[in-house]
């Protein structure tokens, strides 16, 4: 008899766990976060397996978890439409690298940093490039809509390899001031005009370069813009402070680090 | 409170009323011994378990350090192979400069275009260090772009040679090679690189370097950390395919991970390593030394269960039967004490009786358990270790085959490049002989050839057709700067007499040899022209070392200068003569021979990787085991050893058996010592090669030798706890006896069967009737001694764990579950011998026949049981032949098994059958009988038959006797060959006859008419009768009576009472109706008066007596023969 009322306990006990863990899912919903498809240890979807991947997908679901949702969905965006969709309410926030500009940060509510990137460029070995110096007289690949053009001139024109310019009339295709820029629509491009030297050098985020890199090609020393990249909320949108705690915590407990070092960078 | 002190069963003996709960208990003892028998091998076990899985583990990570180490020499040789073609290129640059002196003026397409084809390039360009070009011939590149900054570089830049690069091209990869003509010049080629890239990347593709690197079920896969995918893994072909998704979890893609993994739906485990931009992992099938194991303990489980149980049983039976009969045990009492009243008692006794009986069964079962487990162990062990010595033994085969073509395509890929060099340079030696001809006589490196001689005195070489000295340079300058730039070990230019006239090398004097059987005489070919060029495998030279040696045709040209010395020309004056625009004296053509010999790198290490050394010493065995490898000579040369020493000794002297070489390709398993060390060899011919996985005996048991003696220990412990447990009994048990002694027990057992026999030893033992045993009588549980019943429980165990394992193995078998060894005893490849896997064989056979013979049995028996006598005897005898045949067939095949030739056995059976014929003759004559007995039906189980004197009822009949029992239940054995003048007595009804007599004097009339009056109602009366009774007429006139003949139909089971009743029956018609029945009647006649008088009435009343008692007789024979009706 005793055994018997001991069983029930326990199966009470289970069902009222089960009943609980339940309860907690279905008062979460989902999570809309707008992340990249595109940008290997980032956000990348693969269609094999129909999943996102990436140190941002992994961050989305911390987020989702401590702001206590039961799930996760992701949506692709990409530079050109995170903001849009983030300003029609398609998604909730965007964690795709997304860098703080002060026009952004009018707009919009950005977390903490929780990675900061750098432009970089990359040559062919080839070409005996091997400072910015020699960068002079060069053509530069850049994606087109991207602001790396601009920061690339601006930091030659800093360490004095091109004369300064005026900044508020620089056009990527028309500057012709020691260096000129090609644009490209996707980075795949870029990367191949390198291969066959219609371009001489590749100007990007260091994240995007460490993809096209290869065994014939390097890196220029020189590193500059950092980019900060923070996760992406609408103004004044209720889950900002939540999500800057999350931020605050993942950075400050070494979480964020760890999924940087697990994705690589 | 008493009764609380007992022991567990005991208390409940005290209420009789309750014997159901008897069982229930006895049941509850057995199974509370099992349970805590199971459960401590269980924990036994998955300690076991852990630590072998973490062997797993501990081995891989090992091995992956090892994948390590190969993945760095992966990568080194692919940069060694680039480099190497790369040389080509460069050399084919160099040399180009070399034979085209007018690159220096203006070149144009049409030049360019014959570089081209003389150096067998795709395209070529000439560039200024702007990258304009001054000519180009296939070339549509535009050199001004930066990306080719490299090449115009060495137009001004330190180095007078570029450093090549690739670019990937929509229509291909293509390799650009640049080097400085002159002031400002670059000379480029362009070759299309897809295939040698494809082909670099083939040979030292993370497939060619991880595929290597396996140990049994071990396999090495790698994930690209960029895009993770599989780099490789050949587990269900999921090379390229993305990791995530196929089983490896992101967080597996750490620093180092251990841990399991899944693919192609088994466990693997798995430790991991980052290697650059890439995780590795070294995973072995997690199953197999586990399922191996579980099994092991599994089993073992099962035999230390039923052992417990048994003593359990045995021990509980005693006790339980002690009680019931109130026998009193021989006991020592170990603990006396006094009750609550103060009286006296035995709180605890030792049972002797018992403890007698249980002790050997005690000891038995600790044997089994020991036995078994040692067998079972050694078996595995074995099996794991054969199974892994035929997959290296394979696998070395397999590796040779791989790395061969590896080394054979690289061979040819070599041959053509370096002869295609070849012809360039002796080309260009042609065009220049200067840069070879022109040296000081006077010079250290310059040597006079010797003079030689033929047999008639003529002088063949030394001097020159001039009758100038010949000479032969050494460390000619040139030659070294070409063989830098040309990646050419040693180059030798030969004159036409086989001489060398110039080398790079320090050793000036060479001659080629014209012997056919010389490993130079393919050069003199070229020399005696009969060929142009010569190219030799990759070989060990005749100095000892490795190289490669090619050869083309090179022609000098001569003419005589005006103060009578040698003058070496140009071709080009040679043709000009020819077109006669030459001035100097007549010029001759010499066919002289040009030698390069080549070492590559790469070419060694595959080359070497290809030998039988290098692929035996980098596949391990078991851990600790090794390769062996001898030829098949007489003597078996060993090839290799880990031991160099032993390397070229004869395998006999080594310590080998001659046994381990098979020239049948039959495995050989077997112990060797060799150098004071025993080994398990398996041994195994393999194309011209005997391969040989040697196993230390020591660590033959190194994945169980922890388990064994804890086995023992258990069993020890288990056994005897419970046989002690069995054994003592306290106070409450003990007046039990005291109160069951004197009750009455025949009803508790009957005592009449069995018999007790005493035994020539004194001792007595009961035995069943020979009847009750071919009957398969069943004795009631409760009827039952206690031997009886442990051997009732003992059948039934056995039995199931028979059917049990023969389950097991069936399932194996079929792939239904997966037993290892059963496996490789079936399927793998073992020598024949006394060996544990032909005596494994031997019992799963054996095994096999019995429980399908049983089955078989079984299905005829309950076939035939119900369809009729003679179904039932064919039944029978169908039973017999399968039982006989079985064993037959199972005796034959474990003899083949244990290594004897059965072929030559059944081949001498003609001999054989002639000798066992002639003992045996007997034998056949009654199988021959008894088929015939079943065949043409003459009489069946249950027929009533007469052979000879012998009346009775048919038992059975066998396939060599048959078992006749008469009336009185004995049985009499009939071989079948003698039975013969039978008398089957049931084939149709039986006339009961009876001659009853009447006396002379007697109306006949009367009589029959009496007798047919009564006769129909005697039939009423007696109900045997079928038809009858008739009244057949007189059967004879007696010398005293008129004898009548009565028969009733009836069946033959009741005739013999029929006879009786119907002889009762007349009597009683005749008494009614005053019919006298004859008897002997004495008259005595007195012939005088005064002779002595006769005692009138005692003469017929001992006549009367005597009559009476031989009728008496007469009854109790009837009685015995007497037949049980029906008793079929």
């Amino acid at each position: 008899m005793r055994e018997r009322r001991w069983g029930a306990a326990v199966l009470l006990a289970a069902m009222a766990l089960l009943l609980l863990a339940s309860c907690g899912g279905a008062a979460g919903g989902t999570l809309k976060v707008g992340v990249k498809d595109d940008t290997t240890n980032f956000g990348l979807y693969s269609t094999e397996s129909q999943e996102y991947s990436g140190m941002e997908i992994d961050l989305a679901r911390l987020i989702a978890e401590d702001l206590g949702y039961g799930g996760v969905e992701f949506v692709t965006v990409t530079a050109a439409t995170r903001e849009q969709m983030l300003d029609r309410g398609d998604v909730d926030m965007v964690i795709a690298t997304f860098s703080k500009t002060e026009e952004r940060l009018e707009k919009y509510d950005f977390s903490s940093t929780y990675y900061t990137d750098y432009v970089g460029v990359m040559v062919e070995e080839s070409s005996l490039i091997d400072s910015l110096r020699e960068l002079k007289g060069c053509r530069v690949g850049v994606m087109s809509g991207s602001t790396h053009a601009l920061t690339l001139a601006e930091y030659m024109a800093e360490q004095r390899v091109i004369p300064a310019f005026d900044e508020d009339s620089f056009t990527p295709a028309g500057f012709d001031g020691g260096v000129t820029f090609v644009e490209y629509d996707t980075y795949a491009d870029i990367s191949q005009a390198l291969e066959y030297g219609e371009v001489d050098a590749f100007a990007a985020d260091r994240s995007i370069l460490n993809v096209y890199m290869d065994g014939g090609r390097v890196f220029l020393p020189d590193q500059f813009s950092p980019q900060e990249y923070g996760v992406c909320t609408p103004k004044g949108s209720s889950l900002s402070a939540g999500v800057e705690k999350t931020v605050q915590a993942v950075l400050a407990d070494g979480t964020m680090d760890e999924l940087v070092q697990k994705w690589r960078n | 409170m008493e009764t609380k002190k007992k022991s567990l069963f005991w208390s409940l003996l005290d209420d009789k009323k309750q014997r159901g709960h008897v069982r229930l208990r006895f049941l509850l003892v057995v199974a509370i011994a099992l349970a805590a028998t199971v459960l401590a091998v269980l924990v036994v076990a998955g300690v076991r378990l852990h630590s072998s899985e973490r062997h797993l583990y501990d081995t891989n990570w090992v091995r992956i350090d090892t994948v390590l180490a190969g993945l760095g020499d992966g990568v080194v040789e692919q940069d060694t192979l680039n480099e190497e073609y790369d040389k080509i290129y460069i050399a084919k640059l160099t040399n180009t400069w070399y034979s085209y002196g007018r690159l220096d003026e203006e070149i144009d397409d049409s030049i360019l275009r014959d570089i081209c084809e003389y150096a067998d390039v795709d395209s070529a360009a000439v560039i200024d260090r702007r990258g304009a070009t001054q000519a180009v011939w296939n070339c549509p590149y535009d050199f001004t772009l930066k990306r080719f900054n490299m090449l115009k570089a060495c137009a001004t830049g330190p180095s007078n040679v570029s450093q090549p690069f690739s670019i990937e091209f929509e229509d291909g990869v293509k390799r650009f090679f640049g080097r400085r003509i002159g002031f400002d010049r670059v000379l480029v080629f362009v070759e299309d690189w897809t295939d040698t890239k494809a082909n670099i990347e083939q040979m030292t593709s993370w497939e060619a370097v991880l595929r290597g690197m396996v140990s049994v079920d071990t396999v090495s896969i790698a994930i690209s950390l960029n895009d993770y995918t599989f780099l490789y893994n050949p587990i269900d072909d999921l090379t390229g395919k993305y990791a995530l998704q196929n089983g490896v979890p992101i967080e597996c893609l750490q620093e180092t991970y251990e841990g399991e993994l899944t693919f192609g739906g088994e466990t693997w485990c798995a430790v991991g390593k980052q290697w650059n931009n890439a995780m590795v992992f070294v995973m072995t099938k997690a199953d197999t030394n586990l399922s191996n194991d579980s099994l092991l303990i599994f089993l073992i489980a099962i035999v230390l269960a039923i052992a417990v149980g048994m003593v359990t049983v045995y021990g509980v039976i005693i006790n339980v039967d002690n009680v019931r009969m109130g026998t009193m045990p021989r006991f020592v009492t170990l603990l006396r004490g006094k009750d609550s009243e103060g009286r006296k008692k035995n709180l605890l006794n030792f049972n002797l009786t018992v403890a007698q009986k249980v002790l050997p069964i005690m000891i038995m079962g600790i044997l089994a358990v020991v036995l078994i487990g040692f067998y079972i162990q050694t078996l595995n062990s074995l099996s794991a270790i054969a199974y892994e010595a035929n997959w290296a033994t394979e696998e070395i085969g397999n590796k040779l085959e791989r790395n061969t073509e590896d080394a054979e395509t690289l061979n040819t890929e070599y041959k053509a490049l370096f002869l295609d060099k070849c012809v360039q340079i002796a080309r260009m030696l042609e065009e220049n002989p200067r840069y070879i001809m022109d040296f000081d006589p006077e010079a250290d490196n310059v040597h006079p050839q010797p003079v030689e001689r033929n047999e008639a005195g003529e002088i063949v070489s030394g001097l020159d057709v001039y009758g100038n000295p010949s000479w032969s340079v050494s460390q000619q300058e040139f030659l070294i700067d070409l063989c830098e730039n040309n990646a050419i070990a040693r180059i030798a230019v030969f004159d036409e007499y086989g001489r060398i006239m110039a080398t790079n090398q320090e050793d000036w004097y060479y001659t080629i040899s014209g012997d056919p059987e010389d490993q130079s005489y393919p050069f003199w070919e070229i020399l005696a022209e009969h060929r142009d060029t010569a190219a030799q495998d990759y070989a060990e030279d005749d100095e000892g070392g490795f190289s490669q040696y090619i050869g083309a045709a090179f022609h000098y040209y001569t003419t005589q200068g005006e103060d009578g010395s040698t003058l070496y020309v140009t071709r080009e004056d040679y043709t000009a003569q020819l077109a006669g625009n030459w001035a100097g004296g007549p010029i001759l053509k010499h066919r002289g021979l040009l030698q390069i010999s080549i070492a590559p790198e790469r070419l060694r290490s595959v080359m070497e990787t290809a030998t039988l050394n290098y692929v035996a010493s980098h596949t391990t065995v078991h851990g600790t085991g090794s390769i062996l490898i001898c030829d098949t000579s007489p003597e078996h040369i060993c090839v290799y050893s880990p031991d160099p020493n032993d390397i070229g000794r004869s395998a006999m002297s080594i310590g080998y058996s001659a046994e381990a070489f098979n020239e049948l390709g039959e495995m050989f398993n077997g112990i060797v010592t060799v150098n004071g060390t025993e080994y398990l060899l398996t041994s195994k011919l393999a194309g011209e090669h005997f391969i040989g996985a040697a196993v230390p005996t020591s660590t033959v048991f190194s994945t169980g030798d922890s388990f064994l003696p804890v086995v023992v220990e258990v069993t020890v412990i288990a056994l005897l706890a419970v046989s002690l447990y069995m054994c003592l009994f306290g106070a409450g048990e003990e007046q039990m006896y005291w109160d069951n002694e004197g009750t009455d027990h025949s009803r508790v057992r009957n005592e009449q069967e069995p018999f007790l026999l005493t035994m020539p030893s004194g001792k007595t033992r009961r035995v069943r009737s020979a009847a009750a045993r071919w009957d398969a009588e069943e004795v009631a549980w409760r009827d039952m001694t206690p031997d009886q019943k442990f051997g009732a429980v003992a059948k039934g165990v056995l039995s199931a764990f028979a059917v049990f394992v023969f389950l097991c193995i069936v399932g194996s078998l079929l792939g239904l579950i997966k037993i290892e060894a059963v496996n490789y005893v079936y399927d793998g490849v073992w020598s024949r011998g006394l060996n544990i896997f032909a005596l494994t064989r031997c019992i799963i056979t054996l095994l096999l026949m019995l429980v399908g013979a049983r089955l078989v049995e079984f299905v005829i028996e309950s076939a035939t049981a119900n369809i009729g006598s003679r179904a039932e005897t064919l039944g029978h005898l169908l039973s017999s032949v399968v039982r006989y045949g079985s064993a037959l067939v199972s005796i034959f095949y474990a003899l083949y098994l244990f290594g004897l030739d059965t072929g030559s056995l059944i081949a001498s059976a003609g001999i054989l059958s002639l000798i066992v014929g002639l003992g045996a003759q007997s034998m056949i004559q009654d199988i021959l009988a008894g088929l015939f007995i079943v065949f043409e039906g003459e009489f069946r189980v249950g027929d009533i038959v007469t052979v000879g004197d012998f009346r009775g009822n048919v038992l059975e009949i066998g396939l060599r006797t048959t078992k006749i029992e008469d009336p009185t239940k004995n049985i009499k054995v009939f071989n079948n060959s003698n039975l013969s003048g039978i008398i089957n007595m049931t084939k149709e009804a039986s006339y009961a006859a009876v001659d009853v007599s009447i006396e002379y004097g007697e109306s006949l009339e009367r009589v029959e008419a009496v007798l047919a009056a009564e006769l129909p109602e005697v039939k009423k009366r007696l109900p045997a009768i079928l038809d009858g009774p008739f009244y057949k007429g007189v059967s004879a006139l007696g010398q005293n009576s008129v004898d009548l003949k009565i028969t009733a139909l009836c069946k033959e089971g009741d005739r013999i009472q029929l006879c009786r009743d119907l002889y009762r029956a007349v009597y009683l018609i005749f008494n009614k109706h005053d019919i006298n029945v004859p008897f002997p009647q004495i008259t005595v006649s007195y012939l005088k008066e005064d002779e002595k008088p006769v005692p009138e009435e005692a003469k017929p009343n001992e006549v009367d007596r005597t009559l009476e008692k031989l009728s008496q007789d007469e009854e109790e024979e009837d009685d015995e023969d007497e037949v049980p009706v029906g008793k079929n």
